[in-house]
Formats: structure tokens, C-alpha cells, sequence
């Protein structure tokens, strides 16, 4: 494409419709992209995806953010995806830069998280022949992707790139690939520039549910005297929040969230009884196990949820809402299923509902949940870490921010001393559990939300697995916060190791750098936090700083558990509220 | 009576990767796959027997029916069918042995399709366990080789549109 029309191509409207022509095949993806409204990029470039650099270049209105390990760029386009609901977008070379991908592409799989992902690919005449850095793409990411394509002539590009949009969100949301030979790139041809609404892969829906079986969803509900609504990430995804609520108030039913629920249901709703599983709430882990009906909705029955499979819930019935088949009767059972989208379904399910008597029941909940509070001491010289948790929710919940968790007990003290109110503002790794997702993740969303403070609570191991996303920050002069709650171990797996291997501490202690330091030397601010009466002004300080990022080291009791826990494949009756004490029913 | 699945598949050996794919990735427990060719070159179907004991028939179509190379899948529980295995084998004959032979594939209906110096080639067709036991009695004269296509099948005396076609219409 000649400069001249290049000129006229960028003063051009974009209006969407469709048009006929000659580029090559990066500009043709470049236009696909930017008919899917895409305004951000993640990645890093190479010799496979110079030619879509070199398109990149004549694109000023699509950011790119270059990052320094394409982890970070997934990480971060996971981050944005969750954050705003459309599909996050990275780049990446051929070989070592796709394959650096996989590890966030199992976690958006995991997590039903859309994203597409753009790969460049070794020439396609030397496919297949050992070329150099060549990676079969393909095969590799066959099993952690919705769907992938490798394109093998012009026209079949932009086609390949919005059917990776469409199919990144329609259904079940999740991650597509679409990888690029650099002869496909760099060859020129004509094209007929669609409108992205002009692809939709034609699966066959499953018919949306009858009346008869919404009918026999209202009967369970009317009939059931302890009910309980499980709630899950596919409520988020489905933006059903107001419809759950409608329900639990209807028909008076307690609401218990997943971790990738949090936010689905205000905490601060008296029906709320917070996150269940491996580290719920008792009540919340009591009322589902002692229930007589489950309603499932966009949640699946995870093992740190269920525990012991066979022994979860015996006398449930269960009501299943979920968008996709194949998660109904996984792991459990369900009696009536209704597939489809959460929000649709609920609105027609609620008319139906007439409220059970559930007066007994809330007696019952509300003293498990007066007899088993989340709880914690904080003494005067050692930091607690669900208090510096607390602080930071506490001082920074006015401004409604959106908070990113790595993965470890931090995390779950997070989900646990937060009051969480709002869908999207809870971003974290939940089926992969993913070390290194936090910090990455709160860039990404704080791209997609420039409107909203982000922060990020880390732990001291996952933060130097990709600390590296902080130099991108500091490069954007992103005012994230990121506190990292520093116990000097590998705690979740210390905790583990305490409980469950006789104290054996193997490999978990973390000889760490100054972070606060480390943060200056990029650029960030850094903050050194040692004593509990220095929570509270570092985090009014923290607050304060809003030209770059800033990390708070807050060094905590590196040996404190957490708890509540119910140990892995074993049942509610093991739940330890303190080491060696059970709680009872 | 294991509970069948027919698949239809674009003819590729990317989509068959991408449904074997599958199938190991979710730890799938299904029975031994055949594969046929249609009306149509640019369709395969997959014959996919499932033990509705261990595995819910239900699940192992919701997902395969998550790939875009899967066209159409059909389960035919329950439905009668015409299901036929078909075998070709060789075994050793020396001339001696070829009435016997002849005799024995007659009884089987089977054909002989090649004469060779020190072997013959049967071809048989019929139920799984017909084949079974044309392939046994011919041990005796020393099976040198067999393939066979394993069972195809096909629902009887319905004469609806072909399963791609009716899935594409139930999508639109
Ligand atoms: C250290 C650690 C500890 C953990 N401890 C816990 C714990 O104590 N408790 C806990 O809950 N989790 C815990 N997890 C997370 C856990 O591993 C799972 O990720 C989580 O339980 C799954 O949440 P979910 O069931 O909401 O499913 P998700 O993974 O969020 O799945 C969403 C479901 O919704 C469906 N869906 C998507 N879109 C829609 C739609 N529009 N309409 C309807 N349905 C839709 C999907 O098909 C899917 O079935 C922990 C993770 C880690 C790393
Ligand atoms: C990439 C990766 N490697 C290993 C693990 C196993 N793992 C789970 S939690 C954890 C410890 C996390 O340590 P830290 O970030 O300091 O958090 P803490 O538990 O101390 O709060 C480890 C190693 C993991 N989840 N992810
Ligand atoms: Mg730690």
C-alpha cells in the first residue's frame, strides 16, 4: 500500500460497512482489529511479526503496550478482558514468544476469560521443516484455546481474525489464537473489508429452556425449605448480577459466591454469606452442605468448592444454569438443568418463582454465622496480614476500586476481608491459580478502566514472577497500587506444609529483595511498611501518589495460616477453624 | 449394545487431530472409534461408542460439539441400526488348501479377492462377531495379515436430510 493511500486511509471515517481493498495481509488484519473496536494492544515483536509491526506502525489509534515476557501481555489483556467484559488482545513473535503464551492461555480456558491471541508464524514453505523459531502453535495451544487458526492465504485473515473475536465471547467466553505465516502477512491482496457482525460460527444452540422445565426449577424452589443460591463466575460473565439478586430477594434465599463469583452479590446484603469452599466462610460452607436445593448459576462445581465429591451436599437437589452443556452433570448431578445464558434464564425463571418458607432456615445460618465469624487477632508489633487486607479495603473502598489478586493465601485473605459489591472489581486466577496473574492483570485493567483506581494485592512470590509488568506501568505512568504482603515464604505451600507434612519446610522460604527499592530503581515509588501503625498512613500516602505506580511492601507474621480450610478432598465436618480445631454444625 | 454417537467431521486430518484431540484431553472413556467416508468427499463420520455407565453420552456430545470442525452429532442411543464390519485376510495357502478355504468362506459368504503364490486374500463382511469368527476358523491355516474397517453403521429405514444437513438447518 502506497503512502498516499495509507494518508487517506487514516483521515477516512470508520464507518463499518463493507468495502473492497488492495493491501497486504497485515494492513487487512489491522482492519479487521479495528472494526473490532479493539483500542489496546499487548506484545512484544519479532522476526515472524514484523510485518504486522510495520502495519502496527501506520495504526496510531490502537495503542501498543510493549511488554518485557509475553506472560505479562496475556496476563494483561486477561486483565482488561475482566475488567470491561470485551476481549483483551496480545501479539507476540513466532516460537519462544508464542509459546510464552500458554501459561495465560490455560488460565483465560480455565477461566472463561475472551481474549485472541496474535502469533506470528515461520514463512508457511518452511512449515513444518524445523525452521527457525518455529513452534507448532497450533498443536500446542489446541487444548487451551476455544478455537485456533493458522492461516494459510490472505483471504482467509481477516475472516480467521473475527471469528476469533466472535468466538472469543459468544457462549462460554475463552481465548482464541489466530497465527500468521510472515509470506501470508507480507502478501498483497484484495480484500473485502467486512463488517465483524457479518461472522458468526454456526454452532447448533441448544434450545432455550421450556416452560416445563422452568416450571419444574420454581416448583424445587417453592417446595425446598433450605435452599441456597451457588454463585459463580458465570454470572459475572452474563451480567446477571441484578437477576440474582431479584431471586435471593424473592424468594429469601442465601447467596454463597465463588471465588470467581466475588462481586455477583453485595457482601454487604444481609442475605450474603460470602465465599464458599476450600477457604469459605463455616456458614456459607455449612448452608450449602446441609442444604435441600442447590441453584447453580454460571458456577461448576469445582473440587476446592465441593471438596469430597461424593460426600458434598447429600440431601441437595440441584438446579444447574449454565451456558454450556457440557458442564452439566460433570461433577454433579443436576436435577433440573437449564442451559443458557444466566441472565435470560433468570428473567424468565423469576416470574415463576413463589418463595419457599425459609424461616427455620435463616435461624439456623444465623447461628453458624454469629458462632463462626471470619476472625483474626492483630497484636501490637507484628503485622497481621488479614489486617494490613483490611486496611487497604477499609481506606480504599470509597473509591470503588478495581482489585487484581495473585494467587496464594493472600489471595485468599483478600477474598475473605473484603466486603465485595460489585461484578468485575474481583480479578484474579481461580481454576489455574496462576502465580505472577496479579500484577500484570492490574495493568491490563487499569487500561481498560482509566476511569477507576486499581490495586493489586500480591504476595512476595508471585510479585517476582512477573515484576517485570511494573516497568510497563512505570513506562505508562499508571498509578496502580500494589501492596505485596510479605511473610517471606511461599505461604499457601509453607501453610501445607505445616499442616499436612509435619512442618517440613522444603523449598518455601524466599530470600527476598527490598521490593520497595526495587520499585524506585524502575521508577515506581516504594514504600517499606513494618509495624502495624504504619499500615494506614503508607496506604493514605499510596493513595496520594497518582503520577506512577507504587508498590507497598508490607512485611506481615510470615508464619500466620489461613483459615477457615477444609483440606483438600475431604468434607465439611473437617473444616479447621485453627490448627487441630473443627468447627461444628 | 454400546450407545453410538455418529460424528460427521470435515474430511481433515486437522479436524481428526482436533477430535482425538479432544476426546484424550478430557479423558473421554469411549470405545473403539471407526471412521467412514460419505455421500459427501468432503465429510467424515465417526462411528464413537460410549458406555452410557461411565460416561454420560450427553457430555461427550456437548463436547465435541464445542469444535468448529464437527459438522453434525447424532446420537443414536437406542435406534435400530444396520451395522456391518468388514475384514480382508490373508492367509497362508498352499494349493492344497484352497478347496478347504473356498469351502469355509462360502459358509461365511466371504469372497476370495486375490490369488497369490503362497497366500489368499478373504474378504468378509458382516456383524462384529461374523467377522470374529471367520477371521478364527482361518487361523488354522495361519492368518498372515488382517485389516478391517471396523464397524460401520448406518440408522435403518429413516429417510430424513443427512445429519450435517439437518444440523446446519436446526442452527440457521
Ligand atoms: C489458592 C486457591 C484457592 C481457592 N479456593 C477457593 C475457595 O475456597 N472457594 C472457591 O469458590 N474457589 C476457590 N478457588 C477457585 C477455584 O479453583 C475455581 O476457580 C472456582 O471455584 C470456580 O468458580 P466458578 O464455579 O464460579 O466457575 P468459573 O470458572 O467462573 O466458570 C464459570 C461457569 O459459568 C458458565 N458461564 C459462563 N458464561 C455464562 C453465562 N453467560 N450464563 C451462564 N453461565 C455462564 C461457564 O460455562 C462456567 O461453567 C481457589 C483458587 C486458588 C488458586
Ligand atoms: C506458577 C505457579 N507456580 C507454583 C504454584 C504453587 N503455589 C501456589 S500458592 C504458592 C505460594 C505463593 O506465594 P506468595 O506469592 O508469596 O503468596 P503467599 O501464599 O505467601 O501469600 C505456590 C508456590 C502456583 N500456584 N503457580
Ligand atoms: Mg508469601
Amino acid at each position: 500500500m502506497d503512502t498516499a493511500t495509507m494518508a487517506q486511509t487514516q483521515v477516512a471515517p470508520r464507518t463499518i460497512r463493507r468495502e473492497r481493498r488492495r493491501m497486504k495481509t497485515a494492513w487487512a488484519v489491522m482492519e479487521a482489529l479495528v472494526r473490532e473496536g479493539v483500542e489496546v494492544i499487548f506484545g512484544v515483536p519479532g522476526g515472524a511479526s514484523l510485518p504486522l509491526y510495520d502495519a502496527l506502525y501506520d495504526y496510531p489509534q490502537i495503542r501498543h503496550v510493549l511488554v518485557r515476557h509475553e506472560q505479562c501481555a496475556i496476563h494483561m489483556a486477561e486483565g482488561y478482558a475482566r475488567a470491561t467484559g470485551k476481549p483483551g488482545v496480545c501479539f507476540t513473535t513466532s516460537g519462544p514468544g508464542a509459546t510464552n503464551l500458554v501459561t495465560g492461555l490455560t488460565d483465560a480456558m480455565m477461566d472463561s476469560t475472551p481474549l485472541v491471541a496474535i502469533t506470528g508464524q515461520v514463512p508457511t514453505f518452511f512449515m513444518g521443516g524445523d525452521a527457525f523459531q518455529e513452534a507448532d502453535v497450533i498443536g500446542v495451544t489446541m487444548s487451551i484455546t476455544k478455537h485456533n487458526w493458522l492461516v494459510r492465504t490472505p483471504a482467509q485473515a481477516p475472516e480467521a481474525v473475527h471469528m476469533a473475536f466472535r468466538l472469543a465471547t459468544d457462549g462460554r467466553p475463552g481465548p482464541t489464537l489466530v497465527d500468521l505465516p510472515r509470506d501470508v502477512l507480507l502478501a498483497e491482496a484484495d480484500f473485502i473489508l467486512e463488517d465483524p457482525e457479518a461472522f458468526r460460527p454456526s454452532r447448533p444452540r441448544p434450545p432455550f429452556p421450556d416452560e416445563r422445565a422452568l416450571r419444574q426449577a420454581a416448583d424445587l424452589i417453592a417446595q425446598s425449605q433450605r435452599p441456597i443460591l451457588y454463585v459463580g463466575g458465570g454470572v459475572i460473565h452474563s451480567g446477571a448480577a441484578p437477576e440474582i439478586r431479584a431471586l435471593a430477594e424473592k424468594a429469601r434465599i442465601p447467596v454463597a459466591t465463588t471465588l470467581m463469583g466475588l462481586g455477583a452479590f453485595p457482601e454487604d446484603h444481609p442475605y450474603a454469606l460470602k465465599m464458599l469452599g476450600m477457604h469459605g466462610t463455616v456458614y456459607a460452607n455449612f448452608a450449602i452442605n446441609f442444604s435441600d436445593l442447590i441453584i447453580a448459576v454460571g458456577a461448576r462445581f469445582d473440587d476446592r468448592v465441593t471438596g469430597k465429591l461424593s460426600a458434598f451436599a447429600p440431601h441437595a437437589k440441584v438446579i444447574h444454569i449454565d451456558i454450556d452443556p457440557a458442564e452439566i452433570n460433570k461433577n454433579r448431578r443436576a436435577d433440573v438443568a437449564l442451559i443458557g445464558d444466566a441472565k435470560s434464564i433468570l428473567r424468565a425463571l423469576l416470574p415463576l418463582v413463589r418463595p419457599p418458607d425459609t424461616e427455620a432456615w435463616w435461624r439456623q445460618i444465623e447461628d453458624w454465622r454469629a458462632r463462626y465469624p471470619l476472625r483474626y487477632r492483630q497484636g501490637e508489633d507484628v503485622i497481621k496480614p488479614q489486617f494490613a487486607i483490611q486496611m487497604i479495603y477499609e481506606l480504599t473502598k470509597d473509591y470503588r476500586p478495581i482489585v487484581t489478586l495473585d494467587v496464594g493465601q493472600h489471595q485468599m485473605w483478600a477474598a475473605q476481608f473484603f466486603t465485595w459489591t460489585e461484578p468485575r472489581t474481583c480479578i484474579t486466577s481461580g481454576g489455574l491459580g496462576t502465580m505472577g496473574f496479579g500484577l500484570p492483570a492490574a495493568v491490563g485493567a487499569q487500561f481498560g478502566r482509566p476511569d477507576r483506581l486499581v490495586i493489586n494485592i500480591n504476595g512476595d512470590g508471585s510479585f517476582q514472577m512477573t515484576f517485570q509488568a511494573l516497568i510497563t506501568a512505570v513506562e505508562w505512568q499508571l498509578p496502580i497500587k500494589v501492596f505485596i504482603i510479605n511473610n517471606q515464604y511461599l505461604g499457601m505451600v509453607r501453610q501445607w506444609q505445616e499442616l499436612f507434612y509435619n512442618r517440613r519446610y522444603s523449598a518455601v522460604y524466599l530470600a527476598n529483595p527490598d521490593f520497595a527499592r526495587m520499585a524506585e530503581a524502575v521508577g515506581a515509588a516504594g514504600i517499606r511498611v513494618e509495624r502495624p501503625d504504619q499500615v494506614e498512613p503508607a496506604v493514605r500516602q499510596a493513595l496520594a501518589i497518582t503520577d506512577r505506580p507504587v508498590v507497598v511492601d508490607i512485611h506481615v507474621d510470615p508464619e500466620e495460616n489461613c483459615f477457615p480450610m477444609i483440606p483438600s478432598g475431604m468434607t465439611v465436618f473437617d473444616t479447621m477453624i485453627a490448627p487441630g480445631v473443627k468447627a461444628v454444625p | 449394545m454400546p450407545h453410538w454417537l455418529a460424528v460427521t467431521i470435515e474430511n481433515s486430518v486437522e479436524s481428526l487431530n482436533r477430535v482425538f484431540h479432544l476426546l484424550r484431553q478430557r479423558h473421554l472413556p469411549v470405545g473403539p472409534i471407526s471412521m467412514c467416508r460419505t455421500e459427501d468427499p468432503q465429510d467424515l463420520r465417526l462411528l464413537i461408542p460410549v458406555d452410557p455407565a461411565r460416561v454420560d453420552p450427553q457430555r461427550v456430545r456437548a463436547n465435541l460439539e464445542k469444535l468448529l470442525c464437527v459438522k453434525a452429532v447424532e446420537d443414536w442411543g437406542e435406534r435400530p441400526l444396520v451395522i456391518r464390519d468388514m475384514a480382508l485376510v490373508k492367509v497362508r495357502a498352499p494349493s492344497e488348501a484352497w478347496v478347504e478355504i473356498a469351502q469355509l468362506a462360502e459358509f461365511y459368504r466371504a469372497r476370495i479377492v486375490d490369488v497369490g503364490p503362497e497366500t489368499l486374500i478373504v474378504e468378509v463382511t458382516g456383524s462384529a462377531e461374523k467377522v470374529d469368527s471367520c477371521i478364527a476358523r482361518l487361523q488354522r491355516f495361519g492368518v498372515v495379515e488382517v485389516t478391517r474397517s471396523g464397524p460401520m453403521a448406518m440408522v435403518r429405514g429413516q429417510a430424513e436430510a443427512a445429519p450435517a444437513d439437518r444440523m446446519a438447518e436446526a442452527a440457521a
